[in-house]
């Protein structure tokens, strides 16, 4: 009895996460028109062109390229300052430790929306639009407290044994992070990583805000030029959609073993 | 691990390297300035367009064509069009560039008794001195539409329009002739018969998605102007009138009566506009309230059988309210110019404006792609528009009253979306009353 209620709970919901990728993958090969008229049936004739169109129109390879550089190098810039900070929040014992960690927890409440207009306003105070540079540190900025919160956990969890062996042997601070507690850490790593990856590859607020240069932009933002002020080419615009969520698609599955572990292995202890 | 921190090192060194394509381009501007020796009449301009025309439309390819057109006879000026079709695409990017202060070239906001604060900040430039310095363009334009970017309590012009058309009735002839409506109703109550007929032979009598909850403010800015008149809009604006005065919500008990007499798909709450232009184009709705922006679809055979049965009209009136029979509701969206200018930078902005609203433009806008900028020094070529667009035209400009949205002329901003919601808000049981008050709890918030 328990197994079929699972399975049935297993089975709608994967109807659920499944349905909208199947409604876009199948929307992507009608016309404009066929998607409004009959939007669940299987299309008449098969538009691929809509993928071609999709290609070109929204320069998809350029924007892709972009997206990969700077959900790249959000990932590493966050990895690795998130968990220097980590390191010293679970390992060192001082006075403003737990501060410390509650201030990065408030981080975490801080919603994208309501620092808009500051953020707006240093970035056009300092000339940094067009600069992706200043995108990837206002993603590290954002991506911070969840990245140290998720790390401290984990760090805790491990046994202070092989650090107090290392220091023994005269390792520096910076060689026990680097040398085990990094080493160690690579599943929890891992799963803030794909996080991070997807938060700052699905955005589109902040590249809205402060990319305006063609060639800088990533592709969330390709996607609004299939968007027009009256009618916009839906399309061309689901073909696009399927083929940008491809390859988060691929990462996931490629980490999906470590992303998983890494889950289990932070929640064992706190 | 030495290689992650390398490739950090590396990735680090491409992005210093590929981030500030402003500042490359800066390097090659300050060469050729040397070569060029610092001649003002080269000096590097950019100029950035922050509007609405955006997509794969007819009217974005010939905008975009103006645009190149004039980069080749500037080779000194780079454009970048930052516009976006999206519409919270574009607020957001309008709000945050009004906030950090960097405000496109040319750029546009809805509405008008708005705009006090942003000419108080010097954001909008007054148009009339560029107006006087280009008579020939400037009286092309059609003095309501000109008059309209007035801005009550402020002297001058502070948006040229590049825009217009009237916000018709769009029926399928031959679906009224089929529920045995010969005449396109003329008044309120006959537009109630033809409804009954219409739902008596299951066709949905007008078709419209409060999804995209403009349309349902489309439709109640029809019978408010028809009930009340254009300056109606105004007295609201100005609080010489409530939304809750018994005359106001008349207008939503008008709109709660169209509801209830099936005037709408059951399921209108939950479509959008596309899905309700998709049923009348497939002949499942008789009407539409829209612009002549869908004009080219209705009159493409392979989008519609029925290309050749549209027409349009204006809302029918009230039998009580002869007086309001000709105010209308029509589209009128501007272009503004960024009032911190100066110099070249400046002139050639102006210039741009020019040349994206010149007759000539207006005549291959119009031609090519059914949209109007309001102007009354070019001829149209009959032969190359549908007839529907000739006869919005005309309908057009027989209104003695113009007006866009009721909010147009309300100085609190939110007041497009919680108009707009309050209406939809009919579709799932709210009163007229419940509507009206909340709609006027959002201006009495605000003071």
């Amino acid at each position: 009895m328990n197994k079929k209620v699972l399975l049935i709970f297993t089975i709608v919901m994967a109807l659920v996460f499944i349905g909208p990728m199947l409604f876009t993958i199948i929307s992507s090969l009608k016309e404009n028109r066929e998607i409004f008229s009959s939007p669940f049936s299987l299309p008449e004739v098969f538009k691929f062109e809509n993928y071609v169109f999709a290609w070109k129109e929204a320069n998809m390879g350029r924007y892709i390229l972009n997206s990969i550089i700077i959900s790249s190098s959000t990932v590493i810039v966050a990895a690795l300052v998130g968990s220097m900070a980590s390191f010293v929040i679970a390992r060192f014992n001082f006075k403003i430790n737990k501060y410390l960690l509650l201030f990065f927890l408030l981080g975490m409440m801080i919603p994208m929306h309501s620092v808009l207009v500051p953020v707006a306003y240093v970035i056009g105070v300092l000339g940094l639009k067009n600069n992706l540079v200043a995108l990837v540190l206002i993603y590290v900025a954002f991506l911070l407290p969840f990245t140290i919160i998720v790390l401290t956990r984990f760090m805790k969890s491990v046994s202070p044994s092989l650090e107090e062996a290392a220091i023994m042997d005269g390792a520096s601070y910076f060689q026990v992070y680097y040398k085990i507690m990094l080493p160690m850490t690579v599943p929890a790593i891992s799963t803030v990583s794909i996080f991070n990856f997807l938060a700052s590859w699905n955005d589109i607020l902040f590249p809205l805000m402060f990319i305006n240069d063609d060639r800088l932009k990533p592709v969330a933002l390709g996607l609004l030029n299939f968007s027009g002020e009256r009618a916009s080419e839906y399309g061309p615009l689901m073909a696009a959609i399927t083929i940008v969520i491809l390859i988060p698609l691929i990462v996931y599955l490629l980490f999906q073993e470590k992303v998983e572990s890494g889950l289990a292995a932070g929640s064992v202890k706190g | 691990m030495k290689k992650i921190l390398f490739l950090a090192l590396l990735l680090g060194l491409f992005l210093v390297g590929c981030s500030g394509a402003d500042d490359t381009n800066g390097e090659v501007s300050e060469d050729s300035n040397d070569i060029n020796n610092e001649d003002s009449d080269n000096e590097d301009v950019e100029i950035r367009l922050l509007t609405r025309m955006a997509g794969s439309s007819t009217q974005v390819e010939i905008f975009n064509d103006i645009i190149t057109k004039f980069e080749e006879d500037h080779p000194n000026v780079t454009v970048i069009d930052e516009s976006q079709g999206d519409e919270s695409a574009f607020n957001n990017k309008l709000k945050a560039d009004l906030a950090s202060g960097t405000v496109a070239n040319i750029f546009r906001i809805q509405g008008v008794a708005g705009l006090g604060e942003y000419i108080d900040s010097g954001i909008l430039m007054n148009m009339d001195t560029t107006l006087e310095e280009n008579s020939e363009w400037a009286e092309g334009f059609t003095e309501g539409a000109l008059k309209y970017y007035q801005v009550p309590g402020y002297e001058g012009t502070y948006g040229i329009p590049m825009e217009s058309g009237l916000i018709g009735l769009y029926y399928n002839e031959a679906l009224l002739k089929e529920a045995g409506i010969n005449e396109f109703p003329e008044t309120y109550s006959d537009l109630l018969v033809a409804i009954d007929k219409l739902n008596a032979k299951e066709i949905t009598p007008i078709s419209l998605g409060a999804g995209s909850n403009y349309m349902a403010g489309h439709l109640h800015n029809q019978i408010f102007y028809k009930w009340l008149g254009t300056d109606a809009a105004k007295a609201l604006g100005v609080r010489d009138k409530k939304w809750t005065d018994d005359d106001v919500v008349e207008t939503l008990d008008v709109f709660q009566e169209l509801i209830d007499v099936g005037a709408f798909d059951p399921d209108a709450a939950g479509l959008n506009d596309e899905i309700a232009l998709a049923e009348f184009l497939e002949g499942k709705a008789a009407m539409i309230i829209t612009g002549p922006w869908n004009i080219s679809r209705m009159s493409d055979p392979e989008e519609t059988e029925f290309s050749d049965s549209y027409k349009v009209a204006k809302f029918p009136y009230f039998e009580e309210k002869p007086e309001f029979k000709d105010e209308d509701m029509q589209v009128l969206s501007p272009y503004m110019v960024n009032g911190q200018l100066e110099g070249k930078e400046k002139e050639l902005t102006i210039e741009l404006l020019k040349a994206l609203t010149s007759a000539e433009a207006s005549k291959r806008f119009a031609e090519e792609a059914q949209f109007l900028i309001p102007r009354t020094d070019y001829e149209i070529d009959e032969s190359t528009v549908p007839e529907l667009f000739l006869t919005s035209m005309e309908l057009g400009s027989t209104s003695t009253g113009i007006a866009v949205d009721t909010f147009d002329f309300d100085p609190v901003a939110s007041m497009q979306d919680r108009t707009r919601n309050s209406i939809v808000s009919l579709f799932i049981n709210a009163s007229p009353e419940e509507a009206a008050k909340e709609i006027q709890a959002e201006i009495d918030k605000s003071e």
